[in-house]
């Protein structure tokens, strides 16, 4: 039998956005338009970002320093998921890749252990070189070879690829 | 930008509510891009709450991954705290967690629409387009505060559960 704590308020869903925005569509010209305000932000991303890179590699060292460093880790997984979540849209894919699987390694073993360790600096100094030689889009040669390098490196040692 | 004023969206406000400046700066640039009338980016929760009070948005973009209260909890005051600012806004949860149990949890929490980064303005244009074209009832119940978590209409022969007033609702989506 029902009683008062199952309970279900249903409010019925309102139309008033749909009558507001009226002809929404997705304006060609819009996406035009986006795209070069991306592109000039993608143009300053290496200087917006370095700051950001340098305290990653700071909290990587720190990390490596005192496996058992909650803080460090916490803080160091924040910025590897913020940077894997907007370098792409800004150019930088590379970016994304590799702070995607520095954050599978802190999935991987959040009390890192000496190999995991030596991996999570390596991802540090990788991230490091992109910003600096700024390495946008697939980061030609150089960025490829980085990339597959981490790739098998996140295999071997996790056994799985990044998200 | 001409659109504005033409494609309706002009008339929207839009809550962006994230405290990675980069992902607010792309976030803002692709509303603004799209024609929203009034972007109001935020760095943390408590502002959002402060803003949402001055004067109550359409949308909520909200990140996850937020210090010091994140992105989750922020939806969970948001639809069940007894001074929410307004219970029922629609809220997009940005995030870089692709998981189905993520999504699952996010769900739960009373959130709307579920958008992985990296972004594209395809993407939140879509989200924009869902949130406005296809609306949601609001159900409240002891366990759950949120959008119906049903997608699709399937009919059924039984009886309607929430008029009869039993169960958890929109557990199915």
């Amino acid at each position: 039998m029902p009683n008062a704590d199952d309970a279900v308020e249903v409010t019925p869903a309102c139309d008033r956005l749909a009558r507001e925005a009226g002809s929404f569509s997705l304006d060609p010209a819009c996406v035009a338009e986006v795209g070069r305000i991306l592109k000039t932000l993608s143009e300053k991303y290496p200087d917006l970002a370095r700051e950001q890179i340098e305290t990653l590699g700071a909290l990587a060292r720190r990390l490596v320093a005192t496996p058992t460093d909650a803080e460090a880790r916490t803080e160091l997984y924040r910025i590897a998921h913020g940077l894997k979540g907007n370098a792409a849209t800004l150019g930088y894919p590379l970016v994304t890749t590799i702070a995607a699987s520095l954050c599978a390694l802190l999935d991987h073993e959040p009390t890192p252990r000496p190999r995991i360790q030596r991996a999570i600096a390596a991802h540090a100094d990788a991230l490091h070189l992109i910003i600096d030689q700024r390495l946008s889009g697939d980061g030609g040669a150089k960025g490829r070879e980085l990339s597959r390098d981490l790739a098998l490196l996140l295999d071997k040692l996790t056994g799985s690829r990044a998200a | 930008m001409g659109e504005a004023e033409t494609n309706g969206l002009a008339q929207l406000d839009v809550l962006v509510i994230d405290d990675d400046p980069h992902s607010l700066a792309i976030v803002k640039a692709i509303l603004r891009g799209l024609g929203v009338g009034k972007v109001r980016p935020v760095a943390d929760a408590g502002s959002a709450f402060r803003a949402m009070r001055d004067a109550r948005p359409d949308i909520v973009f909200v990140d996850w991954l937020m210090n010091p209260l994140d992105g989750l909890d922020f939806v969970r005051l948001l639809r069940k705290g007894e001074d929410s600012p307004d219970p029922k806004v629609p809220v997009v949860m940005l995030t870089g967690h692709s998981q189905a149990h993520r999504v699952k949890e996010a769900r739960d929490a009373g959130v709307t629409e579920f958008l992985v980064k990296p972004v594209s303005v395809r993407d939140i244009a879509a989200k924009l387009e869902l949130v406005i074209r296809h609306p949601r009832s609001f159900i409240r119940t002891t366990k759950y505060v949120g959008p119906d978590r049903r997608r699709r209409l399937r009919p059924h022969d039984g009886a309607d559960r929430r008029i009869a007033g039993a169960g958890e609702a929109g557990g199915d989506a």
